[in-house]
């Protein structure tokens, strides 16, 4: 769906993205992980073309986006990208203005957006009750899941979020999570995920890639990324609890599997033991 | 008389139409009470909205309550006392969630000297302050350094050497750790257990991290502009079912220990660290190899 290949994009004198190659599945979970800093933003606005890298290419559907005669408009329509802080950027008099408002700036008529922004609030469960509502008066989580289907509305093929859960109590961020599968898994959207929770990364995204300091350090399953605890920490970052506990029994001497990533699992691992 | 006494507190948002005529009115805070003694460790927990961070606001004097009172430092807070006002400020700091909104000086160094300098202290003085409060924070080495090139973690630890400059006698974090990575997470959490242990300063840490919560002397959970629940980790999050009424989750170890209760095993449920899981589940497997 999307590739990059030897992609570089350079601030000032810093090398914020440094020769990474990658392809995003169409209808996977992504996750990207990597510290503070490490290039994670720059990569995820070069996939719907807001940024431009300085050497590189890019991919969407087997075709380079920056050459001559692409269409780039289009394209920031099927990639939609949801900002860190979304909520933010709401700004229509009523939720219902503000979903539409991206469907109607891709030239559908007002009714057909409305059609769309309505299909997009209930796919992220915004109640009709809300419509009217100003964004304003809103809850945080109610306020995320607005600006995400403000994207939804838009029909895109693939969806990438920076850090949709920073700020939300468990309750709505696991909503959140359980709603970005089920994008994934019934409406076949793709979706990429920007995240520091290496608890929640474990738990629902199929696919992982590792950023450091610009570079991608490694491209792999969940499973192959987060059982790797000691490779994580080099970089600053970590593997789930679970799998730290799954870890600190088999090194005394319990036969559990090491590289189990999800609670779940780790349960009935430790079940069948006994 | 505890460091902190919060009494009945009530704290009102009012919705205006286009006249400002006040049309309706919601209680943010619905009669909170509590006590914090000088020297602990709290976590406050509670889903968006709950009241958390108008509470917050109230100790650092921010707000006012428009029911109810709060005694710090056994003053009670009044508007329209200035002084008072002034030593709960110096006596409270507060970090916020944002790293990049709290910074406002161009070195580390400058932005830590921002609050004494204000107090209008002697160089000398002001130098004695930021150098410890940087050396308390781990941040002295990058004394010098600009604040734009410092890490999320990092620029917390700069936030909160601004507030021990002032010599606080409690710090209040407001969802601190929530845009920082895992190691600025591990980084600002050690240092707020550290300045609590060494340094004897009463911690107030706001987050929706339950791993945060389970270190805590007590924990507070807000629902609806009211605490519903107080105690220990160990007291709180037994309470399986209602923690997750009210938003929350269960801290992951204990969660593991309580689903293999539930499935029969005899296992204690109150872990909260990979240490002490590895433990109990040592034992239940040795006991099981023996045929017990």
């Amino acid at each position: 769906m999307i590739e990059f290949v030897d992609v570089n994009y350079v601030y000032g004198n810093d090398k914020a993205v440094d020769n990474v190659s990658f392809k995003i599945e169409k209808g996977k979970f992504t996750g990207i992980i990597g510290h503070t800093g490490s290039g994670k933003s720059t990569l995820i606005q070069m996939m719907n073309g807001l940024l431009k890298p300085e050497s590189g290419t890019i991919l969407y559907d087997g075709k380079d986006i920056f050459e001559e005669g692409y269409d780039l408009r289009s394209l920031k329509f099927k990639v939609g990208l949801v900002f860190q802080y979304p909520e933010y950027q709401l700004f229509e008099s009523t939720v219902l203005r503000d979903v539409a408002y991206g469907p109607i700036n891709k030239g559908l008529a007002k009714e057909d957006a409305v059609k769309e922004a309505k299909a997009a609030m209930e796919i992220v469960g915004i109640n009709e009750d809300k419509y009217e509502k100003s964004p304003f008066e809103l809850s945080g989580g109610e306020k995320k899941r607005v600006a995400i289907a403000g994207i939804l509305a838009m029909k895109p093929e693939v969806l990438v979020l920076d850090e949709p859960a920073a700020g939300l109590d468990p309750e709505t961020r696991i909503n959140l999570f359980e709603m970005l599968k089920r994008l994934c898994t019934s409406e076949n959207i793709t979706v990429v995920v920007v995240s520091h929770s290496m608890e929640d990364m474990a738990e629902y995204a199929e696919h992982i890639i590792v950023m450091d300091d610009g570079k991608l350090i490694k491209s792999g399953t969940a499973r192959e990324v987060f059982s790797n605890a000691e490779d994580l920490e080099n970089i600053g970052l970590a593997a789930p609890e679970i799998t730290y506990l799954m870890c600190e029994l088999s090194k005394r001497g319990i036969p559990v599997d090491k590289t189990i990533i999800k609670t779940e699992e780790a349960i009935k691992c430790l079940e069948t033991l006994l | 008389m505890p460091f902190i006494k919060v009494e009945n507190l009530v704290h009102k948002f009012f919705e205006r139409n286009n006249e400002g005529e006040i049309i309706d009115e919601k209680n943010a805070l619905d009669g909170v009470d509590f006590q914090i003694e000088a020297g602990q460790f709290i976590a406050i927990l509670g889903r968006n909205g709950s009241g958390k961070s108008t509470l917050a606001r109230h100790l650092n004097c921010l707000l006012f309550p428009h029911e109810g009172s709060i005694w710090i430092d056994g003053n009670e807070v009044k508007e329209e006392d200035d002084i008072n006002i002034w030593n709960n400020r110096k006596n409270i700091g507060m970090v916020f969630q944002n790293p990049d909104n709290q910074i406002i000086g161009t070195t580390v160094e400058e932005d830590t000297a921002f609050g004494p300098e204000n107090l209008e202290f002697s160089t000398e003085k002001i130098r004695d302050r930021v150098d410890n409060a940087l050396k308390m924070t781990g941040m002295y080495k990058k004394m010098n350094v600009s604040p734009n090139s410092l890490s999320g973690g990092q620029k917390q630890r700069v936030a909160i050497a601004g507030t021990l400059a002032m010599h606080p006698k409690c710090i209040v974090l407001d969802e601190a750790t929530a845009m920082l990575d895992p190691d600025g997470r591990k980084e600002l959490i050690s240092t707020v257990h550290r300045l609590n242990k060494e340094e004897g300063i009463t911690i107030i840490l706001i987050t929706h991290f339950m791993n945060e919560a389970v270190d805590a002397d007590r924990i507070f959970v807000m629902d609806n502009g009211m605490v519903t629940m107080m105690g220990t980790p160990k007291e709180v999050f037994s309470r399986s079912d209602e923690i997750k009424n009210l938003g929350l989750e269960m801290p992951v170890m204990m969660n593991v220990a309580i689903r293999l209760k539930n499935d029969g095993y005899e296992i204690p449920v109150d872990v909260f660290t990979i240490e002490k899981l590895a433990d109990v589940y040592e034992q239940l497997y040795r006991k099981h190899l023996n045929g017990e």
